[in-house]
């Protein structure tokens, strides 16, 4: 006589991103740099609705971005300014979330850029393998080689007046600072893919050998559908870790950028163009490079939590200790 | 030839077709763009622009252009300065880079040692209050890049306690602050990861022999496994080094030190087109030689990399 053995019931199906979001949520410094993330996006998206809706319909927010009071100037706090005002009288406040909306746009902007074409380089290439990949990759070494900072400075200064003549003949020549301002993000973006290619190739080249894409190639998929159905959801991990890295690193270099005055143009602004209003007045004035600095070091602060917080959910191997 | 440095000649060779793609990208990309250097708001008569642009041979046709540039180039001479007639770019970049070189050796130096030791103190005990509070201040100092970092430092060392000057590059004391403003950024990186790689060489076999036959813990620490744990710091001191001379772009505006990284703005503004290529190739230049000499200081270090 056999005995049964009962077969053990699973409790909870454990699934993929089901175990990521438990191991995420036991990251306390990560989940709070999310909550603080999604309060910063928040107020930045309200303060910009605000002031669009004060400009058509002077209702909404109580200030303007660009709206001076001469006879205010600079103060530091009052019961109306939360955060003071700026030379002009300003009210750093509503500037600072404005300048945020930018920053984080274009930081989101220049990132979604950065995973459709690396993501797509990096698999072609990887999959490929051979000659393509090999060719694929020299290019991007060469690229990598390119100071490219350097590039997108040079090509942010040399662009400035062929836009501002081409919005003019256009007969729109209030729309130069935001097609600058789209031409930087597509400047970052267009450089900053190497990484995510380099690290999408890699692991596509690991995944490429296993069972699964083999039974998939056996069963007559084509190449497409076993880049989008099969390799794609298992490289989202990697491709979400890295793209929260990137976000500041496009954030960093955005304000570095407009730090030296050659990013933004007034009277649009970012984080890093009131950073360098502040410096240059921070003798008389401190608290307008303080609030800007603080508002700036810690959305990035909790942009890398988030990110380390990702990579210990995601990718458990990757960061034992 | 042994392969060693056979590969590291085959590498030192391949820098040369790489500044040729930049030359000619920034070349494209600098006259692709109207105007001109002899376009300034104050203007110049049609016949003192038509005789200047003759004498710098700027009427010629651009691949003649090119060409010549490449041909002097290749001959040591990087050209002449539009606005400044009495300086060539050779000159004038001898004089502003060894300025910044001067203030990168020392950020690099503040990097690097900063880096290391705080990497090693934190690794030393892994989950320890030092830890947590060495890899928190390291976070930090991520997101205080130099255009933020620089003038809170300024405020506080140059304007409240008045240490240090507050700007200029004369005596010792302005070295202080630039060089830790830019250092310290890439010292933060360089702890974390001289952390990671030396949690990983912590549990191999020759730690514990090591541990075994009686080394004192600081040697084991300093001397076995921080030479195997160096290579990923070496891999990234290449772009370091180069982030550091590009990074004195904000520090050198931010201090008015006169570098090289003003410089190559007030030439891309002005279209002063063989400073600007000049610049751009100096700054490449840089950058590829130090990626070779992170190449072959990793082989160096772990010969197995090599053999790939």
């Amino acid at each position: 006589m056999t005995e049964v053995i009962p077969i053990p019931q699973a409790t909870a199906r454990s699934t993929l991103w089901g175990d990521a979001r438990r191991r995420f949520r036991r990251h306390r410094l990560a989940v709070a740099a999310l909550v603080f993330l999604a309060l910063m996006a928040v107020a930045c998206v309200v303060g910009v609705a605000g002031v669009m809706l004060r400009a058509y319909g002077s209702f909404g927010w109580p200030y303007g971005y660009e709206e001076q009071n001469l006879n205010l100037g600079p103060i530091m706090f009052s019961g109306s300014h939360w955060l003071g005002t700026d030379l002009l009288g300003r009210d750093l406040l509503t500037r600072l979330l404005v300048g945020g909306f930018v920053s984080l746009t274009v930081g989101f902007l220049a990132t979604g850029m950065v995973i459709l074409i690396g993501v797509a380089y990096g698999m072609i290439a990887g999959y490929a393998g051979g000659r393509l990949d090999r060719v694929m990759m020299r290019f991007v070494d060469i690229l990598y080689a390119l100071p490219f900072t350097i590039f997108i400075i040079m090509l942010v200064v040399l662009l400035d007046k062929p836009v501002q003549r081409l919005t003019q003949s256009m007969g729109h020549g209030s729309w130069a600072p935001y097609c600058k301002l789209c031409l930087l993000f597509l400047a970052i973006g267009a450089f900053e893919w190497l990484n995510m290619a380099r690290v999408v190739r890699a692991r596509t080249l690991e995944l490429k050998t296993l069972a699964f894409i083999e039974a998939a190639r056996a069963l007559g998929r084509s190449p497409w559908q076993i880049l989008w159905h099969h390799l794609l959801p298992n490289l989202a991990g990697l491709i979400v870790i890295y793209a929260t890295l990137s976000v500041p690193a496009v954030i960093l270099l955005e304000s570095f950028i407009s730090f030296l005055g050659l990013g933004v143009q007034p009277p649009l602004t970012s984080w890093g163009d009131l950073i360098n209003q502040g410096a240059s007045n921070m003798e008389l004035y401190p608290w307008l490079l303080i609030y800007p600095s603080g508002f700036f070091a810690l959305t990035l602060l909790a942009l890398n939590f988030l990110g380390d917080g990702l990579r210990d959910a995601l990718d458990p191997r990757a960061s034992r200790d | 030839m042994p392969p060693l440095l056979r590969r590291a000649l085959v590498r030192l060779l391949e820098i040369i077709p790489v500044l040729w793609v930049v030359i000619t990208l920034t070349f494209v990309m600098a006259r692709w763009v109207p105007g001109g250097p002899f376009d300034t708001e104050r203007q110049l008569t049609p016949e003192a622009k038509a005789h200047n642009m003759e004498y710098y041979g700027l009427d010629q046709p651009l691949y003649v252009q090119y060409m010549k540039y490449l041909w002097n180039f290749a001959h040591g001479d990087l050209g002449s300065l539009y606005r400044h007639p009495d300086w060539t770019v050779n000159e004038l970049l001898a004089k502003k880079a060894s300025v910044s070189a001067e203030l990168g050796m020392w950020a690099s130096l503040v990097a690097l040692v900063v880096g290391l030791l705080a990497g090693v103190i934190a690794a030393a005990r892994p989950r320890s209050k030092t830890d947590y509070t060495t890899m928190t201040l390291a976070m930090v100092a991520i997101c205080l890049p130099s255009f933020v970092l620089g003038p809170l430092l300024l405020l506080i060392f140059g304007l409240h306690l008045q240490w240090v000057g507050v700007m200029g590059w004369n005596s010792a004391s302005d070295r202080v602050l630039p060089s830790l403003v830019l250092g310290l950024y890439y010292a933060a990186y360089i702890a974390r990861l001289t952390r990671g790689s030396m949690l990983e060489v912590r549990n191999q076999d020759y730690i514990r022999t090591a541990q075994a036959k009686g080394s004192p813990p600081r040697r084991v620490l300093f001397v076995h496994a921080l030479r195997n744990a160096l290579g990923p710091v070496v891999a990234y001191l290449a772009p370091t080094v180069a982030g550091l001379v590009t990074g004195s772009f904000v520090v050198e505006s931010i201090f008015q030190i006169p570098g090289i990284g003003r410089m190559f703005v007030e030439a891309a503004l002005n279209q002063e087109y063989e400073l600007l290529l000049g610049v751009t190739v100096l700054f490449s230049a840089i950058l590829l030689l130090c990626n070779w000499v992170g190449d072959l200081l990793i082989t160096f270090l772990n010969p197995k990399a090599a053999i790939d």
